[in-house]
């Protein structure tokens, strides 16, 4: 049974070394900003797995005027939508992505319209 | 000293080919957000082969909830219930409160990230006579992962147990013994290869290694243990399989060998 388990784990250590020739990595070069009167899209560094993304969701979810957020995983990108005029600023959704244990990457914002 | 070195070593050579994630047997340094809360149940089913020939069966349910104190803090208790499907039936352990500082954490790209942390508590002599250390005895516990792309690795090491021993201890923190457990975790996202635009539920396949020895005595206990596994994490729940099984033990005077152990595991966010 022994054998058996140690052959096991060596097949799977061995499938798990082939994969790492292939793997596929999201893109790390994070998208722009942006803000307007309904929605505010920031990078977020570190979304490792879904339930952790659900954590973003739950705390930019919290903030005033906030009706819905979106997550893009494969981009690391999060758009946080809400009502006319109350769309919260870049501090207030740093402070509640940091709140979620995650990053926003420094960059310079490449587009701003609106408020 | 060697038996450490060689566990140690052991885990450690799983981290030369691959980077881990919230393995079954591996401490994650994860938390919940600030104000929020995390369950984590499990059922552990054992079989321990108390001489030659010989095996006995034991269940043990855990549950885990966790509080976010802030982005990098959190609080937990963990209630163990032992002896389900014994004859003198099932009694709740000892309950453990503990808090976690996750000290490190460095984001590197959308999914790319390497914590660590620190986590330190004590288990309450709250159990019955036959299931508890019947002190308070403290636990202190590291842990590390990285994670790039599909790929995740994490090690985690910790010093548990203590106290008066159970009446019929089975498993490494039962015994009375202060045990030192190194524990080593390889995980590979199979489903989604990429994430897509949304957020999405994933599946990853685990490898672990598991190591349990008595940290005050050089020619103690000592268990090393291999664990593949399946784990499934959707946005607000997660579930976990794993079975693990003994590479190697020697010198076992207090407590059965484990022949094997099986974990089925319920993660909840909210």
């Amino acid at each position: 049974m022994r054998h058996l388990s140690i052959q096991a784990a060596s097949a799977l250590l061995l499938l798990l070394c082939t994969s790492c020739q292939s793997n596929t990595h999201e893109s790390s070069v994070p998208m722009a900003e942006f803000r307007d009167g309904q929605q505010i899209g920031l990078p977020v560094f570190g979304l490792s797995c879904p339930k952790c993304a659900n954590n973003v969701t739950h705390k930019l979810s919290e903030l005033e005027g906030v009706t819905s957020v979106d997550v893009d995983m494969s981009q690391g990108f999060v758009t946080v939508h809400a009502e006319e005029g109350k769309v919260p600023t870049r501090e207030a959704f740093v402070e509640a992505v940091h709140a979620a244990g995650f990053t926003v990457p420094d960059q310079a914002p490449t587009a701003t319209t609106g408020e | 000293m060697r038996r450490h070195l060689f566990a140690l070593v052991a885990s450690l050579s799983l981290s030369g080919a691959l980077n881990a994630q919230q393995a079954s047997w591996t401490t994650a340094p994860t938390l919940p957000s600030e104000g929020h809360w995390v369950l984590r149940q499990t059922a552990t089913m054992g079989r321990h082969e108390p001489f030659p020939g010989a095996r006995r069966r034991s269940t043990m349910l855990s549950s885990r909830l966790s509080y976010g104190l802030d982005g990098e803090r959190a609080v937990f208790i963990d209630l163990p219930v032992r002896g389900v499907g014994r004859r003198r039936g099932p009694s709740l352990g000892d309950v453990a409160l503990g808090w976690k500082w996750r000290f490190r954490s460095e984001n590197t790209g959308p999914v790319d990230t390497t914590r660590m942390s620190l986590s330190l508590g004590a288990s309450l002599p709250t159990g019955a006579d036959r299931h508890s250390a019947d002190e308070v005895v403290p636990f202190a516990e590291l842990a590390w992962m990285n994670i790039s792309g599909r790929l995740g690795f994490g090690t985690s090491i910790g010093l548990e147990g203590g106290g008066d021993p159970y009446q019929r201890p089975l498993w490494a923190d039962e015994t009375g013994e202060v045990n030192m457990r190194v524990a080593a975790a390889a995980i590979w996202r199979i489903d989604p290869v990429v994430y897509s635009d949304s957020l999405e539920a994933a599946t990853y396949v685990c490898l672990e290694m598991i190591s349990n020895a008595e940290a005050d005595e050089l020619d103690g206990d000592h268990e090393l243990l291999i664990a593949p596994g399946l784990l499934y994490e959707a946005p607000s729940f997660a579930a976990e399989i794993s079975y693990a099984l003994p590479l190697h033990s020697d010198d076992f005077t207090s407590r059965p060998e484990l022949d094997g152990a099986l974990l089925f595991g319920l993660r909840f966010l909210w």
